[in-house]
Formats: C-alpha cells, sequence, structure tokens
C-alpha cells in the first residue's frame, strides 16, 4: 500500500504531490454521461464542468491512480468501469505537474463519512481551476476508456 | 406559511426585462417568503429543462464515480428562474451539467461558440463566453444579479445560428 498522505485536523488530505505517483504515471478521471452535452450535430462534448475541481475536503479533481490499481493486479479499464461509467480520460503526470498542478494520493475507505463506495486507489490534482487550466486540461487530456461519437 | 404573490406583481416591483425605467434589468431575489409562480417561457424545450433540473437533485450520491453530491435544490431553482428571466421564445436550447459540490453549470453550444453560466450558489455566477473572436481564454464575468449580459450573448449566439442557418439553407 502506497504511504498514507498527510491529513489536517478535520480530516482532509493536505494537497501534495504524492512520492510515489511519479512523473511517468498516468491518472484516470471517470467521466459521467452527466457530463456530456448534445450538440445539434448530433456529436456530444464534454463539458468542462468535468475538469474541474471539487470545495469538498481537499478540493481536488478526482482520479484514480493508474500504477496504484496495477501494483494490485487489478486490471485498471475493469477498476474505472465497476460500477458501470460511461467512459474516461487519462493525464499523464508530468504534463499536470507541469501546469502547476499537485498530483497525490487521497484513498477512500470503507466506511468513509462521505457515505461513497470505497475506492483505495483514489487520488486528487490539486491546483487553480480557472476557465483556462480548465481548457488546458481538456486538451491534456487522451480517452482511456473512449465513448463514442464523443469529442473530447 | 406567507404570502402569494403572483408573477405579475413580482415583476412590477423589481425591474422587468423591457423595462425603459431600470434599464439594469437586475433581477434580486425576493427576500420575502412569498411562494412565486414562475411563468413559463413559451419555449419548446422549457419542460425538458425542468424535467433535468428535477432530475439532478435527485441523483445519487457519487453519482460522478467519486463523491459528488445531487445538484442543491436551491441551486436548481435560481437556474430555472434565471432562464425563464434571460431566455427568449426563441432562444437556444441550453443544457444543464451538474458539478462537484451541488453546484451546476447552464451551458449554450454552437459549434463556434460556446456560452456557461457556473451556478455556484443563487446570486453567486461565472459566466464565460468564448468564440473565434474572444481567444481560447474567452471572456469571464461575475455575475451577483446583473443579467444583462448573459441576454445580450444568448441574444448574439442566436443571431449567430440562424447566419449559420441561413448560409447552410
Amino acid at each position: 500500500m502506497a504511504v498514507q498522505p498527510l491529513r489536517d485536523d478535520g480530516g482532509s488530505v493536505v494537497p501534495h504531490d504524492h512520492p510515489e505517483i511519479e512523473d511517468t504515471d498516468e491518472v484516470i478521471r471517470r467521466i459521467s454521461e452527466e457530463f456530456l452535452v448534445t450538440l445539434d450535430s448530433g456529436r456530444r462534448r464534454i463539458s468542462s464542468m468535468a475538469y474541474r475541481g471539487s470545495s469538498i475536503g481537499s478540493g481536488g479533481m478526482s482520479v484514480d491512480v493508474k500504477s496504484f490499481i496495477e501494483a494490485d493486479g487489478v486490471d485498471p479499464i475493469e477498476w474505472v468501469m465497476t460500477p458501470r461509467w460511461l467512459g474516461s480520460v487519462v493525464f499523464q503526470v508530468s504534463s499536470l505537474r507541469q501546469l502547476g498542478f499537485k498530483v497525490g494520493y487521497n484513498p477512500i475507505f470503507k466506511g468513509n463519512k462521505m457515505g461513497v463506495p470505497p475506492n483505495p486507489y483514489h487520488g486528487e490534482v490539486w491546483g487553480t481551476f480557472s476557465r483556462a487550466r480548465q481548457k488546458q486540461l481538456k486538451k491534456l487530456a487522451s480517452w482511456f476508456v473512449s465513448i463514442p461519437d464523443v469529442d473530447l | 406559511m406567507g404570502e402569494e404573490m403572483s408573477l405579475t406583481e413580482w415583476q412590477d416591483s423589481y425591474a422587468h426585462r423591457e423595462s425603459t425605467e431600470s434599464p439594469n434589468n437586475v433581477f434580486p431575489l425576493n427576500q420575502k417568503r412569498h411562494r412565486e409562480s414562475i411563468e413559463l417561457p413559451r419555449v419548446g424545450w422549457w419542460s425538458k429543462i425542468i424535467n433535468r433540473l428535477e432530475y439532478l437533485v435527485t441523483l445519487p450520491k457519487g453519482w460522478d464515480g467519486y463523491a459528488a453530491p445531487p445538484v442543491r435544490f436551491q441551486n436548481a431553482y435560481f437556474a430555472a428562474t434565471i432562464l425563464s428571466r434571460i431566455c427568449a421564445d426563441d432562444s437556444l436550447e441550453p443544457h444543464i451539467v451538474p458539478g462537484h459540490d451541488g453546484d451546476l453549470q447552464i451551458e449554450w453550444h454552437l459549434e463556434s461558440a460556446i456560452f456557461e453560466l457556473h451556478i455556484i450558489a443563487p446570486n453567486n455566477v461565472i459566466a464565460w463566453y468564448g468564440d473565434d473572436s474572444t481567444g481560447e481564454d474567452g471572456i469571464e464575468r461575475r455575475i451577483t444579479n446583473n443579467f444583462i449580459w448573459a441576454i445580450e450573448i444568448l441574444d448574439a449566439m442566436k443571431d449567430r445560428n440562424l447566419g449559420c442557418a441561413t448560409a447552410e439553407g
């Protein structure tokens, strides 16, 4: 298991660059169907809302750390599609860090206060999610599990 | 339980969209405990949008694959109120996208232009517009209760869309 991250008095993970998430690693972000908008042409786009951080907890953008999934002998594709999520995109950690984001580890354990399923491979991308940065994230993303007829 | 006020009475007491007396078209939320009925715009997509908002407030926790809560009711209600005020009968159909914190975003998409109203909370909105002329960063404004710019953008997008349709036709 990876080194546990530092937490504040409230239990939230302190934003950090995790030493075991190397620049050569990748992080996966699940894309819910709720983030898709359909154009008049019939094609669909991913909304900018998919590339935004949260104000809940540590305030980052949730991801799954691919190397941690693989280290446990789990198939990353199977992991991010269970329960069934429509698709997912992947980012190179080095690209995120070059943009000034921190990429760290924030595991969600069974019986968590948020009442969501446990995710031992949960990571976060912390930083400023301005509109310009969201556009940059959109450009950095590539399909991990693609959704047909959806533009990144 | 509060006094019921019709939409007409509400509109009389505050700046109306076409009013020349109050050109700022400010839409303050009524602070009194009124039950307001929102007059439905005469647009074909209105019931679809209301259904979408009703659906988003009932999303299950973790709907995004992580820990996102459903859209907060006050944000959905505010979104409906805004749309009822800024959309004309022939406005482009918006899309409603949930956020990670109970927030939501109203979006309008053309092939070459996007307009977004990110509702963080009632009267706390970040508007963003981008097209070929704005550059990649687009134009961003924080809006509390003055939606004149949003109305102007929507009118311009509608004209742009009609222009494309005419060119293709």
